[in-house]
């Protein structure tokens, strides 16, 4: 049985001449592919892998686990004893109370965070700087991208953006070790580089090597898929005239509604107001434009790109499907401490993607534009980080203009706003688009108790009681009586 | 050992210390109590333990009477433990037993510990909120993935047999605890504590109609009329045995929440047997007036004081 799509795996491939020497006789080539089924025969064999599938499936995936789990072990059984022994009336209080625990305790919270991440996603009042919320990356991992964003970029050299980019890259692909202990004993730790993501063709053994470059390459080689210039794309879609018209008719727009035309020259008093008006029109011409660009770059090459990056990973070097990140700066500690490896090569793209880019193109435009001084590095990073360091026009729409207005005090230290630096506004984000959708899922849960407990009572005229314990008394009765 | 959150904060100026960009401290209590989605449309296992801590707690608020309320308490509060951690314990305990008996197979079944909890409180929510990753095993792809390298690296046609049944061994021993994991925690949750839960109200009450048994045998011997008072017996009591009109409900008398003592209405007027008062609705009678919400809000008015035992004195 092949698992996990293990492609074949042969040993000429690999170090054979070394091999050879090592034991001093000609090594039999393995050319079979190494399949790890159960070793037991007959019947069991077969029942072996079944199990080992199955339970493969679970351990790989939290949310069936849980299911798998709750289903198996509380709807049904639960269910089916209350009915049995207390009744239609618990049976059904049962079956009604735990199918709508699996639904609320383990889908509900994830579906109403898709729906509202992808309401609030679309708003320009909620998310002004149109970051995409589909490259989400958990606050931990966010935390530990930072620390080495800071050490890359706060550094009195002057570098290229494409340098900051490397560096930051192979900071984390360098330090990326996993986390089986084999790794790290004496007797294997040499043959699996120490699980660390170097190439085993690298000699000494435990330097960096080709496949942590081969992957670094992956992450940086230009494209649409990338995004990697998706700021420079705006501004480029931007000057088609689609754009540029609907701008003219925004100027066109205003004049009329002031009683003037586009030969008239304006009045000191109008001009702020018209460059404001029209300074709106442009950035939420481009928010739109740059929502576009990153749904379009990300559908059809995300999850291959990323599979590629991973199946690389684990092949070629010695990562394998759980990973930690070790601190680049300081021996012996760790940024990450345990993760799917997927999630961290898939976070460490989006976070590229939404996070230094962003920085980096924003910061070459403001040095470029007089707002910022000093390097390169240093502006991006404060850019990444602080709140405020570029001020942008503010946009608000049209219709909840009015009402966050008013609640702009309250809400002013939580909601997202263009002063945020790209990590806070993200954070700040995603503290929204967590907490609505669970505290919803949570609401929901505690309903569904008074829902149960009112169609019993609807059932008998009005009366409230706990038929389990109703049930029990009958059965009680009844022996006396016997 | 530092931490990497607290390297953070000490060492680098993060953007939650960050002069420019403050979270109030309750903004920054939410994101470190309820965190994030780890990816978008799918709930952390912690959101999972909130959202049903929320659930047994509304269940325990709401709950119809006191032993409902056990009910809940027993069945949920162990049922949480055990759905989110019962397997993981389970699983853990078994291979270090397997670690420990084969040595061998250890060093392909347990794996590093969560390098982020140092310090018996990080260790403690760790294992709250993530005990698979507490425990530091590793999973069979995981096991898969090391054995390919190994194969990689082999030397030897005996060393690649040797690593292909170590593999082996480690993959069935991996999926096989998991299953009597899986087993173990259904039989919990689902049968056992079930039982014990029908099994304990059953008791209690056995218990309560044990007590109204014994108080009634005394009272004849005190010269009282039998029963708990005489204008609440009804019309049909045995005066050979007071308990009779008890034990032989009519059909009626079966019905959910029938107080079969007798009723004596809010007014202190003479006991009215509902069964010779019948209206559309039947149990009309027995209920105080409430609001649309308040039997929710207190058993006192629900039906459930109408049972035997709970405004009987005992």
């Amino acid at each position: 049985m092949r698992l996990n799509n293990t492609p074949p795996i042969t040993i000429n491939r690999f170090n054979l001449p070394e091999a050879e020497a090592k034991v001093g006789k000609a090594i039999r080539l393995q050319t079979q592919p190494i399949q790890f089924g159960a070793i037991s025969p007959g019947m069991i064999g077969p029942l072996i892998n079944v199990n080992n599938a199955a339970m493969s499936t679970l351990a790989n995936n939290p949310l069936i686990s849980l299911v798998a789990s709750d289903l198996g072990g509380m709807v049904l059984p639960r269910s089916t004893i209350e009915l049995f022994k207390r009744g239609p009336d618990a049976g059904r209080e049962t079956f009604l109370r735990e199918i709508s625990g699996t639904l609320t305790n383990t889908f509900l919270g994830g579906w109403l965070g898709i729906l509202v991440t992808s309401q609030l996603a679309k708003m320009h009042w909620f998310n002004p700087k149109a970051m995409s919320f589909k490259a989400w990356i958990d606050k931990p991992t966010m935390d530990a991208f930072q620390v080495v964003a800071q050490k890359v970029m706060q550094n009195a050299a002057e570098k290229s953006p494409q340098t900051i980019r490397q560096e930051f890259l192979d900071a984390i692909l360098q330090n990326l070790q996993s986390t089986d202990n084999l790794s790290k004993t004496s007797k294997y730790a040499e043959r699996l580089n120490y699980g660390r993501l170097w190439d085993r063709h690298t000699m000494p053994v435990g330097a960096p090597g080709a496949t942590w470059q081969d992957l670094r390459d992956m992450y940086l080689r230009p494209g649409p898929q990338r995004t990697f210039h998706i700021d420079e794309m705006v501004e480029n879609r931007f000057n088609h005239p689609m754009y540029l018209d609907q701008v003219e008719a925004a100027k066109a727009r205003f004049l009329k509604a002031n009683g003037l035309t586009s030969k008239t020259e304006l009045t000191a008093e109008l001009k702020p107001q018209f460059e404001t008006a029209i300074a709106k029109v442009e950035q939420l011409l481009k928010f739109q434009i740059r929502r576009e660009l990153t749904d379009i770059a990300r559908m059809p090459s995300e999850e291959t790109f990323i599979k590629g990056l991973t199946d690389k990973a684990a092949k070629e070097g010695f990562l394998t499907s759980e990973a930690s990140l070790l601190n680049p700066f300081e021996e012996g500690k760790f940024l990450i401490g345990r993760k799917p490896t997927k999630d961290i090569l898939s976070m460490l793209k989006y976070y590229m993607e939404e996070h230094i880019n962003r920085a980096l193109t924003e910061a070459e435009a403001a040095i470029k534009a007089g707002q910022a001084e000093g390097n390169l590095g240093e502006v991006a990073y404060k850019i990444l980080t602080e709140k405020g360091f570029i001020q942008e026009a503010s946009v608000e729409s049209k219709f909840l203009g009015k009402l966050l207005g008013s609640l702009k005090g309250l809400l002013r230290p939580i909601l997202p706003s263009l002063e945020d630096g790209l990590m806070p506004y993200a954070i700040k984000s995603k503290l929204f688009l967590t907490i609505i959708p669970i505290v919803m899922a949570g609401i929901f849960g505690c309903s569904m108790v008074l829902i149960n407990n009112e169609i019993t009572r609807r059932k008998y005229g009005g009366k409230t009681f706990f038929p389990g314990e109703e049930a029990l008394r009958q059965q009680l009765q009844g022996e006396s009586q016997s | 050992m530092i931490t990497p959150m607290l390297l953070q904060r000490h060492i680098m100026p993060s953007f939650r210390a960050n002069q420019a960009v403050k979270f109030g401290s309750m903004t920054g209590m939410a994101l470190d109590v309820l965190g994030d989605f780890t990816k978008l449309g799918t709930t952390a296992v912690k959101h999972n333990q909130f959202i049903y801590a929320a659930v047994i707690l509304s269940r325990i608020l709401f709950a119809r009477s006191p032993n409902e309320r056990w009910e809940n308490a027993r069945r949920d509060a162990l049922g949480w433990f055990f759905w989110f951690m019962g397997n993981a314990i389970v699983k853990n305990v078994l291979t270090k037993v397997v670690a420990t008996a084969k040595p061998e197979l250890g060093e392909f079944l347990i794996s590093n510990k969560d390098l982020n909890t140092q310090g018996p409180l990080k260790k403690a929510v760790s294992f709250l909120f993530a005990p698979d990753k507490f425990m530091g095993l590793n999973g069979d792809k995981q096991i898969e993935e090391i054995g390919q390298s190994l194969i990689k690296t082999a030397t030897s046609p005996q060393e690649i047999e040797t690593i292909t049944k170590l593999v082996r061994h480690s993959k069935n021993v991996v999926g096989l605890i998991a299953l009597f994991g899986l087993i173990a925690s259904i039989l919990l949750l689902g049968v056992v504590i079930n039982l014990i839960n029908i099994a304990m109200t059953k008791a209690d009450l056995g218990k309560r109609i044990h007590q109204s048994n014994q108080q009634d045998a005394i009272q004849p011997e005190q010269g009282m009329q039998p029963g708990i008072n005489p204008e609440m017996a009804l019309p049909n009591a045995n005066p050979v045995n007071p308990m009779a009109q008890y034990l032989q409900p009519t059909p009626q008398q079966s019905m959910p929440g029938y107080n079969y003592y007798g009723y004596m209405n809010p007014m202190g007027q003479q006991a009215v047997n509902p069964w010779q008062q019948q209206t559309s609705n039947p149990w009309a009678a027995y209920q105080a007036p409430q609001s649309a919400w308040g039997q929710y809000a207190s058993p006192s008015y629900s039906g459930y004081y109408n049972y035997p035992g709970y405004n009987q004195g005992y």
